[in-house]
């Protein structure tokens, strides 16, 4: 079984990824997108070769997805993955056919690049990694550009360790822990959704010492700020929903928080390994101010966010991906049974979801050559409006990605942004 | 610079009205430097990546069906066997690849229903013909019973459009046994109507009547009762 050569032909899903893979359809196709806006237009056959010379540096990313008869399964392929114009909705459903497609995509539009993995290969923290690498070979390419630093990017010419490509949910299971309670149910956007297949993007650029220097005044982190408004946010919009409306909606707001795990645990899988907390407020118990979530979100990440907490969450999931009698359901019974499962279990605990990358870097050789960062989430139902932040060279992007045409919450929480004297730039894909 | 006057937020250059509130952004009369487009005019491939997977099943039925009709017509032909039932499968042949057409949803919604109802009528006409039954079946019941499921589906369909953005629990089984109860009722006039020769609905009113407390509790429970008929219900009932 250890035997190297066999081991890097085929690659076993990680127990986020067997999730994702069961539940992607066209209008949660559980592919993310990372966008670099340049400083001039994207050449796409430097984008190409570099593409070409990073990619045997990450085999168990040069894979392709295969139908096994329990469950899915990444296999190695030969075939080179191509850049490509954007032409598409963003974020669109990567089908298999036949060898020929890749978990990720990388597309270019004028001075854009943008990356798009599919979440059942890697997560957010993996993603960034090869798109660091990317640019930075493509710099090297267009203008023989040869960073000191490479900071968090893949030395290109190093030997493949192991441990990028192992499965660390497994390795840090540990048996016997008690699984966490059960989620209840939330507060939902009642939005009307878009036609499948269509996905919307809408950025604030804001700067980021600005909103730090007002986070460290109302005494919390970043996250934990913008946390704070994206509640208030949600609140306001149900506090100015009509009468009859209102009282259905006096329930709980729960948003959903991923933790990167490798900061937990000594990993560096560029696979996924990353848990989420769900901390929430209730409605019913009245009104809340910004003291008052921020309280309560600083209460419960301290008492959720720790070594002991996380594992009960890897555990419960490590446990149900290994019982037996789940894993003889063949494939097509698991398609048809996950979506409505992770409806039922997973998606019904909470309202929305943020996430938080943390600050970027790139090589200072490149920063004049590199405008943005930007990071938006898989498209979802249930959870219409999703958040992800990443802060680049003094910018933080706020990146909302739905599947619903309403601009409501953003209206709300960009206006506040504002009112705090923030200057906000908005950036949409909507025409 | 283009900003928003009602959000206070700056917007690309060439937006004309704001991303967030709609509100239409002033133009300054700034004619500098163009911003880039950031992302292009996006195509939806999810009717495209769907229409292929349909061709597939549809020419694939497509053949089955036209070699079954080249066997059935061979064994007309050369073998003097019972014809009248080569005639049934023949006539059940061509009206399921017919249904299977309309079902996979190559024409608007109206006109697939439209077809299918064409095709029922066809079909029972056909087999009324090959059958040549003493009974005017085909006029009394199969024509007066697709015209019914017809226009039950029709009027459905349209009522669905209305109220689809709603909780789908709650509107989606009403709608449904609303459908049943007025499709009941027809199927029990025209059965009352050739069999006994008068108007006597009778096991219809049984669906009819549960099925409106099923309607009554399930948009009870989502619209609740107001709180005015709550108190009389109260005061009426000495809870």
């Amino acid at each position: 079984m250890e035997d190297k050569p066999q081991k890097l032909k085929f690659y076993s899903l990680d127990n986020a990824g067997v999730m994702y893979t069961a539940i992607a359809s066209s209008r949660m196709s559980t592919v993310y997108r990372m966008t670099v806006g340049l400083n001039e237009v994207v050449d796409p056959a430097m984008l190409q070769k570099a593409l070409d010379v990073i990619i045997p540096r990450f085999p168990y990313f040069q894979v392709t997805l295969k139908r096994g008869l329990f469950w899915y399964y990444y296999e190695h392929t030969e075939v080179k993955p191509k850049v490509e114009e954007e032409t598409f909705y963003p974020c669109k459903i990567m089908r298999q056919r036949q060898g020929k497609t890749f978990p990720f995509r990388v597309l270019y539009y004028n001075s854009y690049v943008h990356v798009e993995f599919n979440h059942s290969i890697c997560d957010g923290s993996g993603g960034l990694i090869f798109l660091q690498t990317l640019i930075i070979q493509y710099f090297k390419e267009n203008k023989g550009i040869t960073p000191v630093n490479r900071g968090k990017a893949m030395d290109i010419d190093s030997e493949i360790d192991p441990r990028e490509y192992e499965d660390a949910f497994k390795l840090y299971y540990k048996e016997g822990v008690p699984p966490p309670p059960g989620n209840k149910k939330v507060y939902h956007f009642p939005f009307e959704l878009l036609d499948k297949g269509e996905y919307l993007l809408l950025t604030g650029i804001v700067p980021v010492d600005q909103i730090l220097g007002l986070a460290r005044k109302y005494g919390c982190t970043l996250t934990q700020f913008m946390l704070a408004l994206y509640f208030e946010s949600i609140q306001e919009y149900i506090q100015n929903s009509p009468m009859s409306e209102k009282k259905k909606h006096q329930q709980r707001i729960a948003i959903n928080v991923p933790v990167d795990l490798r900061k937990i645990f000594p990993s560096i899988t560029l696979r996924n390994f990353f848990m989420s907390l769900n901390p929430e407020i209730d409605l019913a118990l009245g009104y809340f101010t910004r003291e008052e979530i921020i309280e309560q979100i600083k209460g419960y990440m301290g008492l959720y966010l720790n070594r002991k907490n996380i594992n009960r969450y890897i555990s419960r999931n490590v446990r149900n991906e290994q019982l037996i009698f789940l894993r003889l359901i063949p494939l097509w019974v698991k398609k048809l049974a996950m979506p409505i499962v992770y409806k039922r279990f997973g998606e019904r605990g909470y309202t929305s979801g943020l996430s938080n990358l943390g600050n970027v870097s790139f090589p200072e050789e490149l920063v004049p050559y590199i405008k943005s960062l930007e990071v938006f989430p898989p498209p979802s139902v249930e959870s219409r409006l999703k958040l992800v932040m990443v802060s680049y060279n003094k910018n933080l992007s706020l990146s909302f990605g739905k599947t619903s045409g309403e601009t409501v919450i953003e209206k709300i929480f960009f206006r506040k942004i504002r009112q705090l004297g923030i200057p906000v730039k908005i950036v949409t894909n909507k025409r | 610079m283009a900003y928003c006057p009602k959000c206070g937020v700056e917007v690309e250059r060439d937006t004309k009205n704001c991303p967030l509130c709609d509100f239409p952004i002033p133009d300054v009369g700034e004619q500098d430097e163009k911003e880039v487009r950031k992302y292009p005019q996006a195509i939806n491939t999810y009717n495209e990546d769907h229409q292929e997977k349909k061709n597939i099943a549809f020419f694939s039925i497509g053949i089955i069906a036209v070699s079954l009709l080249i066997i059935l017509g061979v064994i007309y032909l050369v073998y003097p066997w019972n014809h009248a039932l080569i005639k049934y499968i023949i006539v059940a042949d061509l009206s399921i690849f017919a249904i299977i057409f309309f079902s996979l949803g190559y024409l608007k919604p109206k006109y697939n229903l439209l077809g299918v109802y064409i095709t029922v009528l066809v079909t029972t006409w056909s087999i009324y013909l090959i059958g040549g039954s003493q009974n005017n079946w085909f006029l009394n019941y199969a024509v007066p019973i697709a015209t019914l499921l017809y226009l039950d589906i029709m009027i459905f369909m349209l009522i669905f459009k209305h109220t689809r953005h709603r909780s789908q629990f709650i509107y989606i089984p009403s709608n449904l046994i609303l459908s049943v109860i007025v499709f009941t009722i027809g199927l029990d006039a025209i059965i009352s109507i050739n069999y006994l020769g008068t108007l006597d609905l009778t096991w219809s009113l049984i669906v009819a009547v549960s099925g409106i407390c099923i309607i009554g509790l399930l948009q009870g429970i989502y619209h609740q009762i107001p709180e005015k008929t709550r108190k009389m219900l109260k005061k009426k009932m000495h809870v």
